[in-house]
């Protein structure tokens, strides 16, 4: 009865209860605390008067939470930027061996020798009746660390979805370059074998770049591409067409022609379709993978690490709290002789206990406050550093699930912090009013 | 209205060391009494003890039929709050908080139908003792008559039973002072309010009904 209804609420409705509900047990010891008391006065007192200190306590509390919130929103964000980085690949086709490698090649450009794939599978490739697009995808030469990837133009096309300047490559003379290269249409790249680090080899074929890419957020944004036809020519080998080839750059291929694709991006309009030709070339002599689901178990192993982060989180958090805790002992020890006081005039206990508990949990409230600015600042600045240097667009925010470990953090330390103000309701009077 | 009873009372220090004797002392209800004495005597000792803010190592401390030696803190607390206003030798004052909110501190605790009232008071007596409150600046940066005269408003202001009062005139000119006393007897004499003060102040001594004097932790006088 109670889950139909909660599985019935819109998910922002079921996150802001569950943040609400974490902030119960905070809001219950308030209630309970304060009743028929006015602190505020004593409290905006005491904070004005211990401003140093007060400001160290939020300080410590704030950088914990701030630190927590942004590595798990930063967590989240890179999965998100690395799947939307995989969108446009629907399905990779490529010589059998390990998916994950296939992924980091074909999908983020990591470099690596991968086997290649022949003539006539590709024609079985581009000719089949559900594929409607296919394009060989040849890395391996780079330019100043900018890979260079030879392809076909309608994969331009697919990837950029129009370009931001310029036109796609003619000719194999001409290229395209990635929206983050530093390249601008006109500029001349003279691309070296592998990634120019070892056998630094010039292949002595200049490319025009003709045109920019709009931006991705994936590493393809820092890359160039080119005619398959012009990489085949620059390592000597056949490119890809018979004599009679005209010059129009891509598909189809003479098979006895073609030298070779570490990887075929492959796409069918229909989802069912990329099912179907998934399992048609998972052979022998071919693997084929979804970029998206080798990404989700990696994602889910991941989790695994996730789980243990977000512990990691909450351990840490625990700590502070504790070191907290142990100042605000420190605190009381501060406060004693104003207690001590307020007793001597005969306010109850219970009004000692309140101020100092309430002193405690605005400082921890504040603290948590300013913890979540810091987390947006962490968050957009290690966002900002995880994108320079993947070229994988990490666009992290701050999100529920951040909130509740926050208020669930607030509601803990504010539970613990009774003990605290029992203490200081509890210290001997007169010591400390003649102190 | 309780009258203070007092029987042997002795108070020692935490070390053992005896600070007061006191063999017996009786105030009426309305009555004033000045406590004096040279300096270290133990006059602050008696006040805190008569205000159940010590504990008392023998003897016998009652106001009215409540015995203050016998009782739990919490309800010893609860009798202070009710009965006395307290005006300490050094004022103890809350340095961040206003004037008038340190002379009407117990509206922060006090039952909700009391605050107004408490607030209400707070205001005229400092008005009554000529401190300036209205501009809501903390008292750190009042002068040491103006605290001493913000702590006796915040002795008055619950309009208590009893008024203990340890040196209410040490910071205060002779006029001020004459004034202040007017204020603490002539108060006192309406209301029927108990006067404890300890003082080295002839004006206000002679103005009490009558005087204790405690000489090294003893006695000296005879009633
Ligand atoms: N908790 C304590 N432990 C030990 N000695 C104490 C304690 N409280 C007070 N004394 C001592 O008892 C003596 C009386 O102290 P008290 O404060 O009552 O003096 P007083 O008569 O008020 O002096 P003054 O006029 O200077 O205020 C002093 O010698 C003081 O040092
Ligand atoms: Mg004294």
């Amino acid at each position: 009865m109670f889950e139909a209804f909660w599985y019935a609420l819109p998910i922002l409705v079921q996150d802001i209860f569950v943040f609400l509900g974490l902030l119960v047990p905070l809001a219950i010891t308030g209630i309970i605390c304060l009743f028929g008391y006015r602190v505020w006065p004593l409290i905006a007192g005491l904070l004005r008067k211990h401003t140093a200190i007060s400001a160290t306590f939020v300080l410590l509390i704030a950088t914990s939470v701030g630190i927590s919130v942004g590595l798990i929103a930063q967590e989240r964000g890179l999965r998100e930027g690395t799947a939307r980085a995989a969108d446009k690949f629907d399905l990779i086709i490529a010589a059998p061996g390990s998916e994950i490698t296939a992924m980091l090649a074909a999908v983020y450009l990591q470099p690596t020798a991968l086997p290649l794939i022949d003539g006539a599978t590709y024609a079985r490739i581009e000719s089949h009746e559900l594929v409607d697009l296919a394009a060989p995808l040849a890395f391996g030469d780079s330019w100043e660390g900018v890979p260079v990837v030879g392809t076909t133009p309608p994969f331009v096309d697919h990837l950029s979805e129009g370009l931001r300047a310029g036109r796609v490559f003619e000719t194999m003379e001409e290229a395209v370059a990635g929206a983050n290269t530093p390249l601008q249409v006109g500029d001349v790249v003279e691309p070296v074998h592998g990634d120019g680090s070892d056998d630094f080899s010039e292949h002595g074929h200049p490319y025009t770049i003709v045109g920019k890419m709009n931006r991705t957020g994936s590493p393809w944004d820092n890359a160039i591409l080119v005619a398959v036809e012009s990489v085949w020519d620059v390592h000597a080998m056949p490119t890809g067409h018979g004599p009679d080839w005209d010059g129009t750059l891509g598909g189809p291929f003479d098979p006895s022609q073609f030298a070779g694709t570490p990887a075929v991006l492959v796409r069918a309009e229909q989802l069912w379709a990329n099912y179907s030709l998934q399992s048609e070339f998972n052979t022998a002599e071919t693997m084929a993978l979804f970029p998206g689901n080798v990404l989700a178990q990696l994602h889910a192993l991941m989790g695994d690490i996730r789980q243990v982060m977000s512990v990691l989180a909450v351990a840490t958090q625990v700590l502070v709290a504790v070191a907290v805790l142990a100042g605000l002992s420190m605190l009381s020890r501060i406060l004693a002789r104003r207690m001590a006081l307020l007793r001597a005039l005969g306010a109850p206990r219970r009004f000692v206990f309140a101020v100092t508990w309430t002193f405690a949990t605005v400082l921890i409230c504040l603290g948590a406050l300013l913890g979540i600015v810091f987390g947006v600042i962490a968050t957009a600045v290690l966002s900002m550093v995880i994108t320079a240097l993947t070229d994988i667009l990490v666009q992290a925010r701050l999100a529920w699930p951040e909130m509740h470990l926050v208020a669930g953090f607030v509601s803990t330390v504010a539970v613990l912090s009774l003990y605290p103000a029992y203490r200081a309701s509890r210290r001997s009077l007169l010591d400390d009013l003649r102190s | 209205m309780p009258d203070l009873s007092i029987e042997n009372l002795a108070i020692n220090s935490a070390s053992g060391r005896r600070l007061l004797d006191v063999p017996r002392l009786t105030v009426p209800s309305g009555g004033s009494l000045a406590v004096r004495g040279p300096s270290g005597a133990g006059k602050s000792t008696l006040l805190f003890a008569i205000a159940g803010l010590i504990s008392v190592t023998a003897g016998q401390l009652k106001w009215g039929q409540t015995d203050l030696v016998g009782m739990a803190d919490t309800a010893r607390t609860t009798f202070r709050g009710a009965t006395f206003g307290i005006i300490f030798q050094d004022h103890l004052l809350f340095e961040e908080l206003s004037a008038e909110n340190n002379a009407g501190l117990a509206a922060l605790y006090a039952p909700r139908k009391r605050r107004a009232g408490i607030g209400q008071a707070a205001r005229r007596i400092l008005t009554d003792l000529k401190v300036p409150w209205d501009d809501r600046r903390n008292v750190v940066s009042f002068s040491g008559g103006e605290r001493q005269r913000i702590a006796v408003a915040r002795a008055l202001a619950t309009e208590p039973a009893v008024i203990l009062a340890d040196e209410p005139t040490a910071s205060l000119d002779r006029k001020t002072a004459d004034a202040l006393i007017g204020d603490l007897l002539g108060g006192a004499k309406q209301a029927g309010r108990t006067l404890i003060a300890v003082s080295h102040d002839a004006a206000l001594i002679d103005a009490c009904d009558r005087v204790l004097t405690i000489e090294d932790g003893r006695v000296t006088d005879h009633v």
